[in-house]
């Protein structure tokens, strides 16, 4: 993962293919298949590979080429808010085998996701006040319990537990475990 | 078992049968009625669905097992990605269990009580991903309980009879028969 942006840079704007670079684009559909027990019927895996879709089509550079691609992704990405209630927007970076346990209020607008996370059902990743940019950033193999919310420009530290129904307002340095409202740190 | 005419006239304290002891004609009945008899109720269909795919290993020739399990995949998988209910045919449920409103319900216990009380955004389950659906690490819920909204039950504790867990709970501990408890994570309320 790349180092933590300032609290106020601007978005990403999903001008590029955001999907991980170092492994090709069909082989990145087979690991996400392989991470969610090569479940056909798993919401979380729809989810994710309709926003690996949404990144895919940003390497067609000529926008009339790229047109079809556009309103195919657009209708899937209303249809997983719809049918599943998971909102994943392409201009977020996610990392590999990103794995959404269930499906159902998943709302996750983060500026950065590393690799091999876990997100439960419920879990609100954004902001505290609408019109900022705060967003926070999630590091690598952190799993998240339902209905966490994590929210504000923080960092989440590599191999952190989130537990369940939690709210997240403050920098988790790597390994934490956090748990209850108001949040309070666990032995590890 | 006592005949049909005489288990209908039988009051709830009487009537100590488990689920399985009925048929599934009896059950089905018998949770329309606890539905208020109402059958819109995303509830209901959830329970219904349940109620069939627990009795596919049960039916009378193995050449049924393979369609009645496929027609229970399909209707399972309607109703949670629908009304977002996820109550596997692995977790064992009582008689007239109740679940009030829909969405982000998932149950994947051990085994939940006769007349137990689920509310919406309820999470049943373990506490870590990687322990997966392993028995010992689901709870149980016993019966008579009542789990608000949005709580969740995690890890192989085991909620007492007739127990009460508040809105947005977070439970990792076994509770005591009748206690209520409140906040994340959870603590028993004095009297």
């Amino acid at each position: 993962m790349s180092p933590v942006p300032a609290p106020d840079a601007p978005l990403p704007t999903g001008d590029v293919n955001g999907n991980p670079r170092d492994i090709g684009s069909l082989a990145l559909l087979a690991e996400d298949f392989r991470t969610y027990d090569r479940d056909p019927l798993a919401a979380g895996f729809w989810a994710v590979t309709v926003h690996r879709m949404g990144n895919w089509r940003m390497a067609i550079k000529p926008k009339w080429l790229r047109a079809p691609a556009t309103v195919a992704y657009r209708a899937a990405y209303r249809g997983v808010i719809a049918l599943w209630g998971i909102d994943l927007p392409y201009n977020m970076r996610i990392g590999r085998r990103f794995r959404l346990g269930h499906h159902g209020c998943v709302h996750i607008g983060a500026r950065e996701i590393g690799d091999d996370v876990t997100i439960q059902h419920s879990v609100t990743v954004g902001l505290i006040r609408h019109n900022t940019l705060r967003f926070p950033t999630i590091g690598n193999r952190v799993e998240i319990g339902p209905g966490a919310a994590i929210v504000g420009s923080i960092h989440v530290g590599d191999d952190s537990f989130v537990g369940a129904n939690t709210v997240v307002g403050r920098d988790l340095l790597p390994a934490s475990k956090v748990m209850g409202i108001p949040m309070r740190f666990e032995k590890p | 078992m006592p005949d049909r005419a005489v288990s209908e006239s039988l009051p709830r304290s009487i009537d100590r049968r488990t689920v399985d002891e009925l048929s599934l004609l009896e059950v089905l009945s018998e949770d329309f009625d606890a539905y208020g008899r109402h059958w819109v109720e995303p509830g209901l269909w959830a329970v219904a669905v349940h109620r069939l795919g627990a009795r596919v290993d049960r039916a009378p020739t193995p050449l049924l097992r393979g369609p009645l399990g496929l027609a229970h995949k399909v209707l399972f998988t309607t109703v949670d990605w629908i009304w977002g209910i996820h109550l596997p045919r692995t977790t064992q449920v009582g008689r007239r269990v109740r679940i009030w409103h829909n969405g982000s319900i998932f149950l994947n216990a051990r085994s939940i009580g006769n007349d137990v009380q689920i509310r919406h955004d309820t999470t049943l389950g373990s506490v870590r991903m990687k322990d997966g659906a392993r028995p010992e690490l689901l709870p149980t819920i016993e019966d008579g309980a009542e789990i608000g909204s949005g709580a969740c039950i995690l890890g192989g504790v085991n909620l007492g009879r007739g127990a009460v867990v508040g809105a947005n709970a977070v439970v990792l501990q076994s509770v005591p028969a009748g206690a209520t408890v409140f906040g994340v994570p959870a603590k028993i309320m004095p009297k």
